[in-house]
């Protein structure tokens, strides 16, 4: 068991073999004599500490990814069932999600995370991206055109 | 979403997280998972986005999905250290979890190498370890150039953090720009398409559809591909056939022009392995040539020589051809050379094997897969060291392997086997040996003794250790019709002739004095063994060299055994039968003072000594170097010392019986020729002092057997024998005196 202190100081008692898809966790337990002393994980809260560790719950059993596998066609489509249920929450949530996942590296929720933003994104007109994740536009029309004519190329027709 | 929503409890002092939280590293990877023509969309929508959308991060992914991986590193850390410094500055730039520092190159070793803070940098630099652009089946003109301007330009590296070009988008745009109007065009047209417009090169046509298949496979595009997957996959397949068509014609008419131009294409194509198989099973190299005419016993090995060496002069033929046609990287000969075992070699060899194995036996058979593998081995050596184009001899030898693994993997069995039959036969021909008479007179006499062990062992050297193939015909002899250069002709092993004579007809005037053993029989094994060693060596050192050590032991135990227990250790117990039985004899004026029986245990001990010798001169020359003689426990050195030590228990035990029998032999002696008197001369009588006649009959007969066992035996044996005579006979005196 592995004790672990969120931002807001609760303390979770996680299995060794769950948390350590972890890379932040594993090699601090590797490298470290943490000993009983709670990890503290200052950039998560208890509330995005409870999804990660259903998530990491659930893929305890998974095959270790390929390391850092880039060659293989990246696609948004293919998320399972049970992964589309638990990234369906707020923004908030995700965005937190995806920061927590970044920092403990955990490769298959940030893979998961990226790709649930990118599904918002796909299909959206500029406007609608805007409107989605509540940016200000701070382009001049001319400057939108601009960038717009840069990237013709790109246009399916 | 809304499941989740209620269980949110943000800590009430901070505001629920914008996407403008997110580190740009992330950011990017989000963007390079939309469909092309959906990036200008984010690009449009502010100007972090702008920024992010156009980093090269976002167009890596998808340049290395295309074949190509473009890892222009240095421009590419040049600018994630200027992005990150403007970053930070952005709008939730100040949640970065020390982004920046993550991000600055200096930073990053010492980072990885602490291990455990390396998350944000493995996410952040998917391809650090490889360094300059590697270009796929697709060959970009542009590309290349890139290439070698950044291998080029390596050492300047400080110059490039000021030409912050993007590289990857650059790249990534030329490539989408060229391949995206073709690509669209397959939608449902297949064979009339834009691109057989455009290009007229078949290697250009090719390379571009492998890129297009790529490209396809990336799902760029926003909208359902699927008709255009379907017309591309169609015309991929259709000019690959006609590839394979126009290759095909061109190799009828020894159009190599023409052949190279398809076979480059289709190489461009998909890796062009197609044509390759069209060249290989066109070949006439891979047509089987048939056994030439019935052959006899060992010419089985030359014809399969033969055959090796017409095949490896069409195969080199074919090479040439090979490098002419053929893009070096396929590693067509290769490819080639291993059809050609699979199909013609390995047929070949089995037929060949077979019809040795039914109609010559078992010895030819062993020495026809013996030469066969190591010709094999030869053709591939030979094959990789000559030719320009680049074999893969490992893949060959492998493939060879496999071709005689059904045939080694019983062999070492089978080579036993043989041995063993050769073993009885010559057992079974020495127990029915004529009994011819000679003369064995130089038992008398040390010098001519010992002149005849050198001569014996002489002999022994030079037929065993002459030039293998004058060796290996010798044992065949018997079973061959072809001269056998050994016994007929007049070289300098002549000497070979005498000795059999000599061994085998060395005899006693008495016929019941038969030599028991024979150096010849012992020779005759020793070169059956030699030549299943030298078979054993050539087939494990060129299929499994772990096997080879074993079957080395195997086989000189087998000698052994043959040697010690079926051949001396009967005759001795021959030889000491009769030594124990034999009976003292009067012996007339003029005959030797000796027992027969005696003299021919001695013979014996002088044969098994020069056996002796025999053996361990092969073992010194031919066995030694193979075997671990350091290891005590090994099969070989037991068996070995097994040997030694059954020589010398018996002609110990022979030894007492024949001390036993000279004994006698003086008894007899004394008491036949003393008149009872003797002992107890006539008071009145003047003593006569000299010795009687049977005093010197025993001395003469003493003196026999010395001069006898002097020729045969060591001096320690010696030594040994002259105490036990002599405490022996004086026990018997005092015995005598007594009474």
């Amino acid at each position: 068991m592995v004790k672990l202190t969120s931002s807001d100081g609760q303390e979770f008692n996680v299995a060794e073999d769950i948390i350590t898809q972890s890379q932040l966790i594993k090699n601090m337990l590797s490298d470290l004599e943490v000993g009983e002393a709670a990890i503290p994980l200052p950039n998560v809260t208890a509330h995005i500490l409870t999804k990660i560790i259903e998530y990491a719950t659930h893929h305890k059993d998974d095959a270790p990814p390929p390391p850092e596998d880039e060659m293989k066609a990246k696609s948004s489509d293919d998320i399972d069932e049970w992964d589309r249920d638990f990234i369906a929450v707020d923004q908030g949530t995700l965005f937190e999600i995806i920061l927590a996942a970044n920092y403990m590296d955990m490769q298959g929720l940030l893979d998961l995370g990226c790709k649930t933003v990118a599904n918002m994104i796909k299909g959206k007109s500029v406007e609608e991206i805007r409107k989605t994740f509540n940016i200000t536009n701070d382009f001049t029309p001319e400057e939108e055109e601009q960038i717009r004519k840069e990237n013709e190329w790109c246009e399916d027709r | 979403m809304m499941k989740m929503r209620q269980q949110a409890k943000q800590p009430p002092n901070l505001p629920p997280k914008q996407i403008t939280a997110l580190p740009p590293d992330i950011v990017s990877r989000i963007f390079s998972l939309l469909p092309v023509p959906e990036i200008v969309n984010v690009a449009r929508v502010c100007r972090r986005f702008k920024v992010l959308a156009y980093n090269d991060e976002v167009y890596e992914w998808k340049l290395q999905a295309l074949g190509m991986s473009d890892d222009v590193i240095d421009e590419h850390m040049a600018l994630k250290d200027s992005l990150a410094a403007r970053l930070r500055k952005l709008p939730g730039g100040q949640y970065l979890p020390a982004a920046g520092k993550h991000l600055l190159v200096d930073d990053l070793d010492k980072k990885i190498n602490e291990g455990f803070d390396a998350p944000s940098i493995s996410a952040s630099l998917p391809d650090a370890k490889a360094s300059h652009l590697i270009i796929g089946a697709g060959g970009l003109k542009a590309a290349l150039a890139n290439a070698a301007k950044t291998k080029t330009e390596k050492p300047a590296v400080k110059q490039k953090k000021y030409e912050l070009n993007r590289p990857a988008r650059e790249a990534f745009k030329r490539v989408y720009m060229e391949l995206y109007p073709y690509y669209v065009d397959f939608k449902d047209k297949s064979n009339d398409s834009l691109l057989f417009r455009d290009y007229k090169d078949l290697s250009e046509i090719g390379a571009i559809l492998a890129r297009l298949v790529l490209f396809d496979k990336c799902k760029f595009l926003a909208r359902d591909t699927t008709d255009i997957s379907f017309g591309l996959k169609n015309t991929v397949e259709w000019f690959e056939s006609l590839l394979l068509g126009q290759f095909d014609g061109a190799f009828d008419s020894h159009n190599i022009e023409e052949m190279k131009k398809n076979a480059h294409a289709a190489f461009q194509l998909n890796g062009g392995l197609g044509c390759v198989n069209v060249f290989i099973s066109k070949n006439p190299a891979s047509k089987l040539p048939t056994i030439t005419g019935p052959s006899v016993g060992y010419l089985f090995a030359d014809e399969f020589a033969k055959f090796m060496d017409h095949t490896l002069a069409n195969c080199k033929v074919q090479a040439d051809l090979i490098s002419q046609v053929f893009d070096p990287s396929i590693n067509a000969l290769t490819l080639f050379i291993n059809k050609v075992f699979e199909d013609s070699i390995s047929e070949y060899l089995t037929s060949l094997l077979v019809a040795a194995k039914a109609r010559e036996g078992l010895g030819i058979y062993l020495h026809t897969l013996a030469t066969s593998v190591y010709c094999c081995s030869q053709f591939v050596d030979f094959i990789a060291s000559t030719n320009k184009e680049k074999v893969d001899a490992t893949t060959i030898k492998n493939h060879i392997n496999d071709i005689f693994s059904p045939y080694v993997n019983t062999y070492l069995e089978q080579e036993l086997e043989h041995l063993k039959k050769i073993i009885k036969i010559q057992l079974e021909k020495w127990d029915n040996r004529d009994k011819k008479k000679g003369d064995g007179n130089y038992l008398n006499d040390a010098e001519k003794a010992s002149a005849h062990k050198n001569k014996v062992m002489n002999t022994m050297k030079a037929i065993m250790f002459a030039p293998v193939a004058l060796t290996s015909k010798l044992v065949g002899g018997g079973k061959k019709p072809v001269s056998t250069p050994l016994l007929n002709d007049s070289d300098p092993i002549d000497g070979s002739g005498d000795v059999k004579d000599d061994t085998v007809t060395y005899q006693l005037d008495d016929d019941s004095l038969n030599s028991l053993v024979s150096l010849e029989l012992s020779l005759h094994l020793m070169h059956a063994n030699k030549e299943s060693l030298g078979r054993a060596l050539v087939i494990t050192a060129s299929t499994d060299m772990t096997k080879l050590r074993p079957a080395v032991q195997k086989i000189f135990i087998c000698l052994l055994k043959a040697i010690g227990e079926k051949h001396l250790k009967p005759a001795f117990a021959i030889a000491i039968d009769r030594l124990s039985k034999s009976v003292p004899a009067d012996f007339g004026e003029g005959q030797k003072m000796i027992n027969m029986d005696s003299l021919q245990f001695f013979d014996l001990i002088h044969m098994g000594d020069v056996i002796q010798q025999m053996v361990d001169v092969y073992y010194a020359e031919d066995i030694r170097m193979w075997i671990d003689e350091n290891d005590f426990l090994s099969d070989i050195i037991i068996e070995k010392k097994a040997f030694e030590r059954l020589l010398d228990d018996s002609v110990a035990a022979g030894m007492d019986k024949a001390i036993q029998v000279l004994i006698n032999q003086c008894e007899f002696l004394l008491i036949s020729g003393h008149a009872l008197n003797d002992y107890n001369p006539n008071v009145a009588a003047v003593f006569d002092f000299k010795p009687t006649k049977a005093c010197n009959q025993v001395v003469q007969c003493l003196e026999t057997h010395v001069k006898v066992l002097k020729g045969c035996i060591e001096q320690s044996t010696m030594e040994v024998f002259l105490g036990e005579v002599s405490v022996r006979l004086f026990q018997y005196f005092m015995i005598n005196l007594e009474s």
